[in-house]
C-alpha cells in the first residue's frame, strides 16, 4: 500500500452520459461505449456540430419529493444528486450533521446555464437581477444541511482537478472534517453548442456521432460536447480508516499551472504543464516509471492531443513507451467544467476494476500522439498509481495523482 | 491528520498584504481603461487581450496594474505567482443580447467569444495571461459573495506552501448592470449610474522583516471574537488604503465572511495570535 497519507475517495455520486452508478459507469467504459448521439432537446439543424453526450435522466434523490425536484433547474437537479449520492455511497448521509462538512464545486457558467434555460422557457431572470439570489452552493448547503464552509470554483476544463486538490488542502488545514468535491456542467445548450461550434472547436463528423470523438486519431476534427456532473466525498485517511469506510483511492499529489499565453489555445512552449505534472508527482513522491495508468485530458482537437503528447514523452521520459494511456472522452465526450472529475472517476474504474479504459475510435494514430495508447478495448491490468491531467481555456493545466489503497 | 471534531484548534493562513488598490468605472471609462488598463510589462499590448473581455475583466485588470504601481512590487518577479478572481454575474449583458441573437440568426449568430471570455474563469485566465502569471489561476464565486469564496481558494493555495504570493481581484456592478430588454425603450434614462468596482489584492507568504498589514485567514474555531463586521471587500481595500500613522497604536480589525469563515487584518507585522510557521500559524 501507498500513499495513505493523502485523504481518501469514499463516496461518489455521478450522473453522466454512461450512467449514474459507479458500476454502470465502469461496465461502459470498460466496455467501450460511447454515450454520443444526435442531440436531443432542441433543434440542431442550423447547428455546425449537431452531436453531444448527453445526460436523459437525472435521478431524484431518495425520500425527495419526484415532482418538485424535476421543476429545479437541470443544473440545480444534476448538483443535487450528485452530492447526495456520494454521500450516501460514502455512508455518511445519516451522520453527515455530525462533522463539518465542506462543499467543493466546479461549476464553470452557473449563471448562463440558469439565465439560458429559464430563457428558452419564455422567462426574462437574465434580465431581473432581484431573481439571483441564492447560488446553488448555497442551495446544497442549505437543503443537504451541510455546516461547513462552501466554494463555487471554475478553471474551466481543469475546474474538477482544482475542486479535489482544494478539498485536500481543506482538510489539511483543518477548515473542514470532510470535503464533497466535484464539478457539474449541463452545457449541451443552444448557447454553448453554437459558441463552441463558431470557434471551430467542435467535431462536425455529424453523420457518425459515436465516431466522431477521436483523441489522438490522425483523423480528430475536434471535440464532442459532453455533460455531466461527478462528485467526490474525500476525508483524512485515519478516519476513514477508524470508521471502515470502503476506499476508491487515495488523493496523494496534485499540480497546477498557468500558460500565460492564450485563453484558448495551448502554449506551445510544454514548460508549465510538464511543471504542473512534476509538482503532482513530487508531492505524491512518486517517480514516472511506477505510474500505471494516465487518463489524459486529450479532446480530441488536433493541436491539443499532439501539445499534450510531447508533455508525457517528456514527463514520462523512457517510460512513455510503456506507461498506458488513454482519453475517456472518446466515449464521454468533453464535459468541460465537470471532465475532469468524470476523469478522476474514469482513474478510480481503473484501480478497482484492475483495467484500463480504452481511447475508442483511435483507429489511425497521429505520429505527433505517438504514446502507448490503450486502443479499442479496455486492457486487464493492476493499478496502483493513476494519473488524470485536465487542462482548460484560460491556459489552466492541473494533474491529480491518485493510488490504490 | 483532522479529527472529526476539528474546531477551535484549526490552523489559520497568514499573509502579507503587499499591494493593494480600489477602482470605480462608469460606463464610459470602462471603455477607455480597455483601450488602456494600466502600465503592462514591455513588449505586452492590452487591446487583443482585452478586446471580447467583459467589462469586468477590464476593471479586475486595471485594478490589479494600479496595484502593482503603487506598490513595491516588481512586475518581472509575480510570474510564479496564483491568481483568483470573483466576478459578480459575468457575462449577463452579453448573453442576453446573444439570446436576441439566437432568436433572429440561429446558431450562425452567437458568437464564438461567449464562452471564453464570459465564463466564470474568464478573468482570472485574462488577467493571468496579462500579468505571465504561470502559477494557478482560478474563478471562485460568480455571485455577490463572491470575495469570500475567492478568500477561501487564495488562502488554502497560500496554505499550501508552494506558491509565494497570490492575487485576490474582485469586482462587480452598483446596481447590476441589467441589459435592455430587445425593443424596449427605456421610459427615462436619466443620468449613467452604473458603476464598476474592481478590488485587487496581493498576498504573500510571511516575512520576518515585513512591517505592513498582515492578514490572518481561518475557517471554523480559532479566533476567539464573534462575531465580527459583516465582510465587504470594498471595506477591506479601504482598510488597507488608509496611510500608516507612526504616532498611534496599530489599526485592527476583524471580519466574519460567514460559513464559520473569517479574516483578520492587522498593522505593523504580525498580527495577534500564534506564531507564524511558513504560511500557517
Amino acid at each position: 500500500m501507498i500513499g495513505s497519507e493523502g485523504p481518501w475517495i469514499t463516496g461518489v455520486g455521478a450522473a453522466t452520459p454512461l450512467g449514474d452508478t459507479f458500476d454502470a459507469i465502469a461496465d461502459r467504459l470498460l466496455a467501450g461505449q460511447s454515450g454520443v448521439d444526435r442531440v436531443r432537446g432542441f433543434d440542431v439543424s442550423e447547428h455546425p456540430s449537431q452531436i453531444a453526450a448527453q445526460v436523459d435522466r437525472i435521478p431524484c434523490p431518495a425520500g425527495w419529493d419526484i415532482k418538485a425536484f424535476g421543476r429545479r433547474p437541470r443544473l440545480e437537479q444534476l448538483a443535487l444528486w450528485c452530492c447526495a449520492a456520494a454521500l450516501r455511497d460514502a455512508g455518511w448521509w445519516d451522520h453527515r450533521a455530525s462533522v463539518r462538512l465542506g462543499l467543493i464545486l466546479g461549476l464553470g457558467a452557473e449563471w448562463s446555464l440558469i439565465w439560458e434555460e429559464d430563457a428558452f422557457r419564455g422567462g426574462d431572470r437574465v434580465y431581473d437581477p432581484r431573481q439571483d439570489t441564492e447560488p446553488l452552493v448555497k442551495i446544497i448547503r442549505r437543503e443537504l444541511g451541510l455546516s461547513g464552509p462552501t466554494l463555487t470554483l471554475s478553471a474551466a476544463c481543469a475546474s474538477g482537478n482544482h475542486a479535489l486538490a482544494l478539498a485536500k488542502r481543506w482538510l489539511e488545514l483543518g477548515w473542514v472534517d470532510l470535503c464533497l468535491a466535484g464539478a457539474c456542467d449541463m452545457a449541451v445548450t443552444p448557447m454553448a453548442l453554437a459558441s463552441f461550434g463558431n470557434l471551430r472547436a467542435l467535431s462536425r463528423r455529424n453523420a457518425e456521432p459515436r465516431a466522431a470523438s477521436r483523441p489522438f486519431d490522425r483523423e480528430r476534427d475536434g471535440f464532442v460536447l459532453g455533460e455531466g456532473g461527478v462528485v467526490f466525498v474525500l476525508e483524512p485517511a485515519g478516519m476513514a480508516r477508524r470508521r471502515g469506510a470502503r476506499p476508491l483511492a487515495c488523493v496523494a499529489g496534485h499540480g497546477a499551472s498557468s500558460d500565460a499565453y492564450h485563453p484558448v489555445i495551448p502554449s506551445p512552449d510544454p514548460r508549465p504543464a510538464i511543471a504542473a505534472m512534476h509538482q503532482a508527482l513530487a508531492e505524491a513522491g512518486l517517480d514516472p516509471h511506477r505510474i500505471d495508468y494516465i487518463n489524459a485530458h486529450a479532446t480530441g482537437t488536433p493541436v491539443g492531443d499532439a501539445m499534450e503528447a510531447a508533455v508525457l514523452r517528456t514527463v514520462l521520459d523512457r517510460a512513455s513507451r510503456r506507461v498506458p494511456v488513454s482519453s475517456t472522452k472518446s466515449m464521454t465526450g468533453h464535459l468541460l467544467t465537470a471532465a475532469g472529475a468524470m476523469e478522476v472517476l474514469a482513474c478510480l474504474v481503473a484501480i478497482r476494476r484492475q483495467a484500463l479504459p480504452p481511447t475508442i475510435n483511435l483507429v489511425d494514430p497521429d505520429p505527433e500522439c505517438d504514446l502507448c495508447h490503450v486502443r479499442g478495448e479496455a486492457l486487464p491490468q493492476l493499478v496502483r498509481a493513476a494519473i488524470s491531467n485536465s487542462f482548460g481555456f484560460g491556459g489552466s493545466n492541473t494533474c491529480l495523482v491518485l493510488l490504490a489503497v | 491528520m483532522v479529527a472529526a471534531t476539528t474546531s477551535r484548534t484549526a490552523p489559520v493562513v497568514c499573509c502579507r498584504a503587499v499591494a493593494h488598490s480600489l477602482i470605480w468605472a462608469g460606463v464610459a471609462e470602462v471603455s477607455a481603461l480597455r483601450r488602456q488598463p494600466g502600465r503592462l510589462r514591455a513588449g505586452t499590448s492590452p487591446v487583443p487581450l482585452l478586446r471580447h473581455a467583459d467589462d469586468q475583466t477590464v476593471v479586475g485588470l486595471a485594478a490589479v496594474l494600479l496595484a502593482i504601481e503603487g506598490s513595491d512590487l516588481d512586475a518581472d518577479r509575480l510570474s510564479p505567482w496564483g491568481l483568483v478572481a470573483a466576478p459578480r454575474f459575468p457575462g449577463r449583458a452579453r448573453l442576453a443580447a446573444a439570446f436576441a441573437q439566437y432568436a433572429v440568426d440561429g446558431a450562425w449568430g452567437v458568437s464564438p467569444h461567449l464562452v471564453p471570455h464570459d465564463s466564470l474563469h474568464s478573468m482570472a485566465g485574462t488577467i493571468s495571461q496579462a500579468l505571465k502569471l504561470f502559477g494557478p489561476n482560478l474563478g471562485a464565486g460568480g455571485e455577490s459573495d463572491g470575495a469570500r469564496e475567492a478568500f477561501l481558494a487564495a488562502m488554502a493555495l497560500l496554505g499550501d506552501g508552494r506558491l509565494p504570493g497570490v492575487w485576490v481581484v474582485a469586482t462587480g456592478w452598483v446596481p447590476e448592470l441589467v441589459p435592455g430588454r430587445p425593443g424596449v425603450v427605456p421610459a427615462e434614462p436619466g443620468p449613467p449610474r452604473h458603476q464598476c468596482w474592481g478590488v485587487a489584492l496581493a498576498l504573500a507568504m510571511p516575512h520576518p522583516d515585513w512591517r505592513g498589514p498582515t492578514m490572518r485567514f481561518g475557517v471554523g474555531g480559532g479566533h476567539p471574537r464573534e462575531p465580527g463586521a459583516p465582510f465587504d471587500a470594498i471595506a477591506l481595500e479601504e482598510w488597507l488604503a488608509v496611510p500608516s500613522d507612526e504616532g498611534r497604536p496599530p489599526r485592527h480589525a476583524y471580519w466574519s465572511l460567514g460559513e464559520g469563515v473569517w479574516i483578520e487584518l492587522e498593522e505593523g507585522g504580525r498580527p495577534a495570535g500564534p506564531a507564524m510557521q511558513g504560511g500557517r500559524s
